[in-house]
């Protein structure tokens, strides 16, 4: 492993997560100077706290979970020795909105979380045991069985609409994936997510060796089958804790790990990190671009027009589909 | 005897309901290089996939260093135990030296970097397999044989006690056949144990200790490659008709097809070869098969001929080696030439040794000689001319002279057809 140039990539994409919050904090339909902030001008008052009680805790708020989404992608692409897997493709965020929206219609405002925590979880495990034949998972199964999952769960959550009544808007909101509500009560809940990424980084050793075929993970010292449940768990929980917060946002899983595997390689130990860093920026930056100047439009939509022509691009290169 | 590593009894293991592995029963010591050989569907992949944990056992007992396979954590197991597959399946661009370095994942401490010992050892696999040079290469540029050798660096690097190798060859030339499986005989020289299933009887044979013979999901046998491969035993289980010889530059048993002539049926035609210096080995073959009853002679007992004679059991006079061919032989072949229907006279060498049996043809009538003399072939006459003389008179006086086999029995078969008519007459 190459350690200086890994250090130098990581040391740069953190300095640009900081750089994208900075960026984004300045930026906004109320237009604030940069001097201002650094002299400290604007100590008190509305631009104060449009500043520190509206875009920061936003910013940060889309940095963690950018960077949730993205190591649970990096992580769900090895797991299922695929290249299109993502929190999103395989229904993980749909099984979250199911457990989001039943939350919110029984009126336990307090167990959103929860319930998206194991709604996604369910949802990653119920679509590997479907799709999983015996040797490996084959793409189109996946996709297959991931589309087939989310539509089984949005019609759940489309029942759930229905009989929300006054919470409906809570629930859409939730389906289109947004940091409108993003503060600082948040942000502690986020940051919980760093604990399970910790867990991904400290076993990218592990993954590293999975990627590289089924038949040796045992004589290499893993146990293949808790690690993927360990793993797939552990991915699935990070996914479940950031869409709580933010509601269901597609592709940043997907697209994260690919660009940084162009610049970092394939090994994990840089790829995960790397990963948070680059779901970090590419999150901030499309809420700060929704935000700025497309109407405060929800961020998942931002990203899904991005997104989608990337995953297509993904499946024309593969050949087994 | 060496420490057993791996010990295996009435094993049972298979997929779906029925078992593919039926009571097998091993144990492998350390220092030795077990081979598995046998036909597709025996079981010799399934029983490589038990040891590797990837297929559970169903009945049974497998002890890995005296203790039972399952009680190993796989950490612990990955530390005993390294695979080799059949081909190196990794899609991603790991460098060389990453991929090497994963076989010390067993000894490296999850919260702890490779240390300066384990560096040393990967430096130690990559040299020892001659893939030091493109260590920094990502694996997927390699070719197929480079990145086998990268397997096994990897799992020299890991330095278990049991190596096992699924066919390692499936997909390589030649060259690093050789080259690769003598880096694992040394292996296999140290503290170690290493069991290879392989396709090649012949590669087997040479590198291995012991040979274990499986199929129909048992073990038919086992021990040195000399005492296992038996002509029956090949002829059974790989439906082949096997020629078992010696492997002239390592004195191992080679095991070779015999062709399936296609061949008319001859009866009762009695065919005389005189051949010598292993020029008429292929032809007893030939003959035998084609099914002309064969007498060979007179040669010498140490003639690959000879040897080759006795494969078949084909009734032969011999004299001793370096002899001269004694009168009372002479007269034994001049009956059987006289009684043969044919005499065939392979392009042999000729020295005063074995005259006598170009002599004792001026005896018989000439049209039943045939001489085999390959396109541009000269005699080797150590009989200052006189040898070539004997048969240059027999050719004149109407002996055929012919290529190949293929004109030889065009002669035989018209002759044959001759000889039925005889017999109808």
């Amino acid at each position: 492993m190459n350690t200086i140039r890994n250090s130098l990539i990581l040391l740069s994409l953190g300095c640009a997560v900081v750089i994208a919050v900075l960026l984004s904090v300045v930026t906004g339909p109320v237009e604030i100077s940069v001097i201002d902030i650094i002299t400290g001008a604007i100590s008190n008052g509305t631009e104060a706290q449009i500043i520190f009680d509206i875009r920061l805790p936003r910013a940060i708020a889309a940095a963690l979970v950018g960077a949730g989404l993205a190591c649970a992608g990096a992580a769900m692409q090895t797991l299922f020795r695929n290249d299109l897997a993502d929190p999103y493709t395989l229904g993980t965020s749909a099984g979250g909105a199911v457990g989001v929206s039943l939350a919110i219609i029984s009126g336990a405002l307090l167990l959103v979380p929860f319930g998206a925590f194991f709604g996604a979880i369910g949802s990653a495990f119920l679509v590997y045991i479907l799709a999983a034949d015996r040797k490996r998972l084959s793409t189109g199964n996946l996709l297959l069985t991931g589309i087939a999952v989310s539509m089984f769960f949005s019609s759940v959550v489309s029942v759930c609409l229905v009989f929300s009544g006054n919470n409906m808007h809570q629930i859409m909101f939730w389906l289109m994936g947004g940091l409108w509500n993003a503060s600082w009560a948040d942000i502690p809940l986020l940051l919980i997510t760093l604990i399970p990424a910790g867990i991904l980084i400290l076993f990218s050793r592990d993954l590293n060796i999975m990627s590289c075929g089924e038949a040796e993970t045992r004589t290499l010292g893993i146990d293949p089958e808790k690690t993927k449940l360990l793993l797939l768990a552990v991915s699935a929980g990070i996914t479940g804790l950031v869409v709580s917060v933010s509601g269901s946002i597609g592709f940043i899983g997907l697209v994260s790990p690919h660009i940084m595997r162009i610049i970092t390689g394939p090994d994990h130990r840089i790829l995960i990190p790397a990963s948070l860093g680059c779901g970090a920026i590419l999150l901030v930056c499309a809420d700060t671009v929704s935000r700025t100047w497309l109407g405060d439009l929800p961020v998942g939509i931002v990203t899904a027009f991005f997104g989608a022509p990337f995953f297509l691009m993904l499946i024309r290169r593969r050949s087994d589909l | 005897m060496n420490s057993e590593i791996l010990t295996v009894n009435n094993l049972h293991a298979g997929y779906d309901e029925h078992d593919v592995l039926k009571a097998i029963s091993l144990a492998i010591h350390e220092r030795s290089f077990v081979g598995i050989i046998g036909p597709n569907g025996s079981g010799k992949s399934t029983f490589m996939q038990v040891i590797a944990r990837s297929l559970p056992q169903r009945d049974g007992e497998i002890l890995l260093l005296g203790e039972s396979l399952t009680s190993y954590s796989f950490r612990e197991f990955g530390q005993q135990v390294g695979y080799v597959p059949q081909e190196c399946e990794i899609k991603f661009k790991y460098p060389v030296y990453e991929v090497v370095m994963m076989g010390r994942n067993p000894h490296i401490d999850r919260f702890c970097s490779p240390s300066a010992e384990d560096h040393e050892i990967v430096r130690k696999a990559l040299e020892q397999t001659g893939t030091m040079d493109f260590a920094d290469r990502p694996i997927t540029a390699l070719s197929g044989g480079e990145r086998q050798r990268v397997m096994i660096a990897r799992v020299l690097a890991q330095d278990p006690a049991l190596l096992l190798l699924d066919e390692p060859f499936a997909h390589i030339d030649i060259h690093h056949q050789y080259e690769l499986i003598r880096i694992i005989r040394e292996t296999s020289r140290g503290k170690r144990a290493v069991i290879g299933v392989f396709h090649d009887i012949n590669l087997a044979a040479a590198y291995c200790d012991e040979l274990v013979i499986m199929s129909d999901g048992k073990i038919r046998a086992c021990g040195k490659p000399d005492k296992v491969l038996t002509t029956g035993l090949i002829q059974e289980i790989f439906r082949i008709k096997p020629v078992i010889d010696v492997n002239p530059t390592t004195g191992t048993p080679f095991v070779y097809v015999e062709d399936e002539w296609n061949l008319p049926a001859a009866k009762n035609v009695n065919v005389h070869l005189i051949s010598g210096g292993g020029a008429g080995s292929h032809l007893i073959s030939l003959l035998v098969h084609a099914g002309y009853s064969l007498k060979c002679g007179v040669l010498s007992e140490n003639d690959s001929d000879c040897r080759m004679a006795r494969k078949y059991d084909v009734p032969t006079l011999i004299e001793p080696p370096f002899s001269l061919l004694s009168p009372e032989k002479e007269e034994k072949l001049k009956e059987q030439v006289l009684d043969a229907d044919f005499v065939i006279v392979t392009a042999m060498p000729i020295g005063w040794g074995n005259y006598p049996n170009i002599r004792v043809l001026e005896n018989i009538n000439p049209e039943k000689i045939i001489f085999i003399i390959p396109p541009g072939e000269v005699l080797a006459d150590f009989t200052s001319g006189v040898a070539t003389g004997t048969i240059k008179r027999l050719i004149t006086a109407g002996a055929h002279q012919v290529y190949g086999p293929a004109e030889l029995l065009e002669i035989l078969q018209s002759g044959t057809n001759q000889n039925s008519s005889d017999f109808i007459k």
